[in-house]
């Protein structure tokens, strides 16, 4: 229409097509105008990447359907007319006609809904939690400018964040978080909580405002102030019944009392990456603490408000520009042990919040938009069988003078009517789907609490089920209203080029549903394999028949005497007939909470940088409980035990009195191999920074698994469990071998306990082998999820192309009783059709495997074990498939083939 | 004068005295008005402007922005306008618009009677000086 539609990009190109939404004269005077400043929009979305645009999009495709809405109001309002065309009445009266047609035939109207249905409630579902992880800003008030912080891929020490702090110019704002816990006592049964320690600027970062009472003032930050609490809104409603007057009273923190000031408010989200979800109650940071002034102790969780001009790569540089200087001026704690940098590293809150899970969110999102592209092939075949039957329909509206646009406009009518209750039908499908998903979810995936089913996706399913009638409408429309009415009289079941156009149509169909099938089940079958992988590795120590008591003894057992208690638990446990093995340490292998401390340890005899390894502290028990030979070496005796206390690695410099010289460890051959690689590390000794303790190593074990089947291994080292005597830490994991000929043995556990202290909270009794498949539960759900989607592509496909190919088979009839006269014999006929059939089939197969192939790179970060692209899986779906499709073929074939000629053609 | 029937009832609404018949604006039209103080824009311009001045707060597609300037053009607030003059550079299939004389009356009148309320929320305490800058 205009000399300006020329040159248009696709995305300009569809935006003009959204704005047939609004009138025709608006079009005509501001279209051509809107549309170039909606491509610059665009250029500015692109270029800051595909979140942006996605959103652009949903924005855009709301904000014009409403727009055009008003503007038609408008319109009609001033008696303008709709569009100068009479085209409101032509709508309702193909409404009308669409739903006569419809209800006409309900079997077919609910095969459709319920195809669309399924497709668009699957893709609503995956599309709610894409938005909710991915596309809705996090929570908090400029959200886009959320940096958060680590000090080489840990937490920030205290005086480093001070002086960021100080020093920064890119940040305006900086805050802290130290989440530990604390014990509730006093009023009720005792707990344990999560306790958030804030600095000043977080709860102001973070937009946080008081539901009930309020939030510190800056006097609470200062030392010595009075002890004053916030609670959160769960710990409040569960802990407190909601109850107004908490406010005001004081409770008692880890025997302290401290007055609780105010309730966060209800709209607040806890920020996962900060480790404050964790958080129960809140209490003020001092980051003037003398235990907190130490540069090798990595404590806080920091977050950052950028200034409004400056980007992540400005603050990233001013924060490498402070580490120089810090270097320069020899501040500890900025220059390795081999003279390298160290430096603070900032990534967009965001980032750090869903890092990794944008690959699977996405894969998933293109995995159901495949399953929805195959609901709708299918309905797209049964338009196309229908559009058949009706041929002689249109050619007599054709006939009485109805133009090829109001049929084309007609028929898209019937299938955007089906459509849109298809749509709907998936909103519901939608809404039960996201419950399951939330419920499924083994919790590997962030942000999975703000997850909900809303007004934008739900606009974006409405429109994707618009789209989808019209997709599935088109071809069978265009391939009907283009038939010349005289041909279509005509036509009396011999093929014609009408409906040779359409069994074109139906090949395209046939090969698009294999391709797409095959994509989701080579996924689904990789996603698989690697699970198999993944649970077929060694975790380095024996899962079976062992049971594991997780319990926390800090509330109840003081910490001079834990050992006692330590030693007298192990004593009555390995007594209990059956039990062969009793060792235990702060926490066994496969759990989610702490498992033991990371330092950072060098070799003396070199100038090689330092290591960062854990610590486990263990009872000479330990490894026979957990059933690991030693590779090297001796294991640890009573003896080790009285070595004496080490100081802990983060305290300040003072070793105190009782310090050991030199301590014992056993470490694993990861480190073995990176301090002394090929020659033996037992008799050798390793130092830690800040500690005048020797680690001596008595033994070596290899591979012992403490967090994940996937990861690789870190270096581990393990001390006596004496050698912790007196920390402030009362975490117990208690590992039970034994026979497995005694059931009873999680009750007679339970009784020790009870006998040794009935206060004693024991968390949890359960086996080792659950423990680990808990550890792989979010990798089986993804395969588990990939494969549902894949199975239902899988069964529309075939039925897609079984249909398919009953209707082919089916105008082909006459022509094959034909040849049964002519003398061809049965295997000829099943020859000649099978054989066309099994083309689509190889095509389909062919281009299925290419696109898995090209694919493959989506899944990769979810692999294990297995390439992306691996051949097994690959030969194994595509044989399947294939198989599945010629099936699908040679059933029709057959009965056609088998038909009696003289039958068929009287039929015909 | 003003009985004259004649007359275009447009032509009434720009006397003076029926400024604060446009008041008070919907907040996107009085966002639309203060990006044209500076000068004439572009739809493109504008949607940049717009983001710029409500802090990312409003994001406005362009069809929506063109139904709000022909109301603001049919009410005699902004007009078509030449574009900058910057040595024939400027776009000339771009329709630039601009604050009519009447637009400016008006703006000046919006801005005048948020300052009152905003004084009105100052004396009861409910902004902060924190807060000042963000509401």
């Amino acid at each position: 229409m205009k000399a300006g539609e020329e040159g248009r990009t696709a995305a300009e190109r569809v935006y003009a097509t959204l704005l047939r939404a609004y009138s025709r004269p608006f079009r005509e005077a501001y279209g051509d105008d809107a549309v170039g400043a909606f491509g610059e929009v665009y250029r500015d979305a692109w270029s800051s990447g595909a979140v942006a645009v996605f959103r652009l999009w949903t924005r855009t495709v709301r904000s014009v359907l409403a727009g055009g809405l008003r503007d038609r109001m408008e319109r009609r309002r001033e008696g303008g007319g709709v569009g100068g065309r009479s085209s409101g009445g032509d709508a309702a009266r193909d409404a009308r006609q669409a739903l006569r047609t419809v209800a006409r035939r309900p079997g077919f109207a609910f095969a459709t809904i319920g195809l669309v249905g399924l497709g668009i409630g699957a893709t609503t579902t995956i599309c709610s939690v894409v938005y909710g992880v991915l596309v809705r800003p996090l929570p908090y008030p400029d959200s886009e400018r959320l940096v958060h912080m680590l000090k080489e891929g840990s937490s920030v020490p205290v005086p480093d964040f001070v002086d960021i702090r100080q020093e920064t110019r890119t940040l305006e704002a900086l805050g802290a978080a130290h989440t530990v816990t604390a014990d509730l006592t006093g009023s009720g049964e005792p707990e344990r909580l999560g306790l958030g320690l804030v600095s000043d600027a977080l709860f102001d970062i973070l937009g946080a405002r008081a539901y009930r009472g309020r939030l510190f003032t800056p006097a609470e930050y200062e030392a010595g102030a009075e002890r004053v609490a916030v609670l959160t809104m769960g710990l409040w409603t569960r802990r407190f019944g909601a109850d107004e007057s908490v406010v005001g009273r004081t409770i008692v923190l880890n025997g302290e009392p401290t007055t609780v000031i105010g309730v966060v408010g209800a709209d607040y989200v806890a920020p996962e990456a900060l480790g404050l979800d964790r958080a129960d109650v809140y209490m003020p940071l001092d980051l003037a603490r003398p235990d907190y002034q130490n540069r090798f102790m990595f404590v806080l969780a920091v977050v950052g408000r950028m200034r409004a001009n400056a980007g992540i790569e400005a603050v990233q540089t001013d924060l490498e520009t402070l580490a120089a200087r810090f270097r320069a001026e020899n501040v500890e704690g900025w220059t390795g042990r081999d003279g390298g940098p160290r430096s603070v590293q900032a990534t967009l809150l965001r980032d750090r919040t869903v890092s990794g899970t944008g690959n699977v969110l996405w894969m998933f999102l293109g995995a159901v938009a495949l399953m929805l592209v195959i609901a709708c092939a299918n309905v797209a075949n049964l338009f196309l069988a229908r559009s058949t039957e009706r041929t002689h329909e249109m050619a007599v509206r054709a006939a009485l003078g109805a133009g090829r646009r109001r049929l084309i406009v007609q028929l898209l009518t019937e299938s955007t009517t089906l459509s849109v209750a298809g749509g709907l039908l998936g909103m519901v499908l939608a809404a039960a789907g996201v419950r399951a998903f939330l419920i499924m979810d083994p919790g590997g995936i962030p942000r999975i609490a703000e997850v909900e089913l809303n007004a934008p996706v739900l606009a974006f399913a409405l429109v994707l089920s618009i789209l989808t009638g019209i997709a599935f409408g088109l071809a069978p429309a265009l391939s009907s209203a283009g038939t010349k009415a005289a041909a279509a009289f005509r036509e009396t079941g011999a093929a014609t080029t009408a409906s040779r156009s359409r069994s074109r149509m139906r090949g395209i169909l046939v090969v698009l549903q294999l391709a797409m099938a095959l994509v989701l089940l080579a996924g689904a079958g990789i996603l698989f394999n690697s699970f198999l992988h993944l649970r077929g590795v060694e975790p380095g120590f024996e899962p079976g028949n062992l049971l594991t008591v997780q319990l926390d003894t800090e509330a109840r057992v003081p910490a001079t005497q834990r050992a006692d208690f330590v030693h007298r638990l192990e004593q009555r446990l390995a007594v209990l007939p059956g039990v062969t093995a009793v060792g235990l340490s702060w926490r066994l292998p496969f759990d989610r909470g702490r498992c033991c401390w990371a330092s950072r340890i060098f070799d003396p005899t070199t100038a090689s940088d330092t290591i960062v390894s854990y610590f486990h502290p263990v009872t000479p028990g330990y490894f026979a409980a957990l059933g690991v030979t030693l590779a090297d070496g001796r294991g640890f005796n009573e003896a080790d035990a009285s070595v004496g206390v080490i100081a802990p690695a983060s305290a300040p410099g003072d070793p105190g009195t009782g310090h050991a010289a030199r301590m014992p460890i056993i470490i694993n051959g990861t480190l073995a191999d990176r301090f002394w690689p090929g020659a033996g590390a037992v008799g050798r000794s390793f130092g830690m920074p800040n500690s005048p303790t020797v680690y001596e190593v008595v033994g070596v074990i290899d591979g012992m698994r403490h967090w994940r089947l996937d990861a690789d291994l870190g270096a581990d080292v393990y001390l006596p469990f004496a050698a912790t005597a007196g920390w402030d830490i009362g975490l117990l994991d208690v590992g039970i071998r034994h026979d497995g000929r005694n059931a009873s043995l999680p009750t007679l556990v339970r009784e020790v306990f009870l006998e040794l202290d009935d206060q004693l909270p024991v968390d949890r009794i359960i086996a080792m082998d659950a423990r680990i498949a808990g550890s792989i539960a979010t990798p089986r759900f993804y395969a588990a999820l990939l494969a549902t989607f894949a199975i239902f592509a899988f069964m529309l496909a075939a039925a897609g192309v079984y249909s398919s190919m009953l209707y082919v088979v089916g105008l082909r009839r006459r022509e094959l009783g034909i040849r049964a006269t002519l003398g061809a014999g049965h295997d000829d006929l099943l020859r000649l059709v099978v054989g066309r059939a099994a083309v689509l089939v190889l095509v389909g197969t062919v281009i299925g495997v290419s696109l898995a192939l090209a694919l493959g790179r989506v899944i990769e970060s979810l692999t294990f074990g297995v390439s992306p692209g691996d051949p097994a899986t690959l030969a194994i779906v595509a044989t399947l498939l294939a198989a599945v499709g010629i099936t699908a073929c040679w059933l029709p074939a057959r009965r056609a083939a088998r038909a009696d000629p003289v039958v068929t053609l009287r039929a015909g | 004068m003003r009985s004259d029937p004649s007359r275009p009832a447009m032509a009434v609404a720009r006397s003076g005295d029926d400024v604060s018949a446009a008041l008070p604006m919907h907040p996107r039209d009085f966002l639309i008005l203060l990006a044209l103080v500076d000068g004439a824009l572009h739809g493109y311009g504008l949607v940049k402007a717009i983001e710029t001045e409500s802090e990312g707060e409003v994001l406005m597609d362009p069809a929506n922005l063109y139904r709000s300037l022909r109301r603001l053009e049919r009410d005699g607030l902004v007009a078509e306008a030449a574009g900058p003059e910057d040595g024939g550079e400027s776009d000339d299939r771009r329709r630039y618009y601009g604050l009519t004389d009447f637009g400016r009356a008006v703006a000046v009148a919006e801005a005048a009677r948020v300052r009152r309320l905003v004084r009105v929320a100052r004396t009861k305490d409910l902004l902060s000086a924190s807060e000042e800058g963000v509401s």
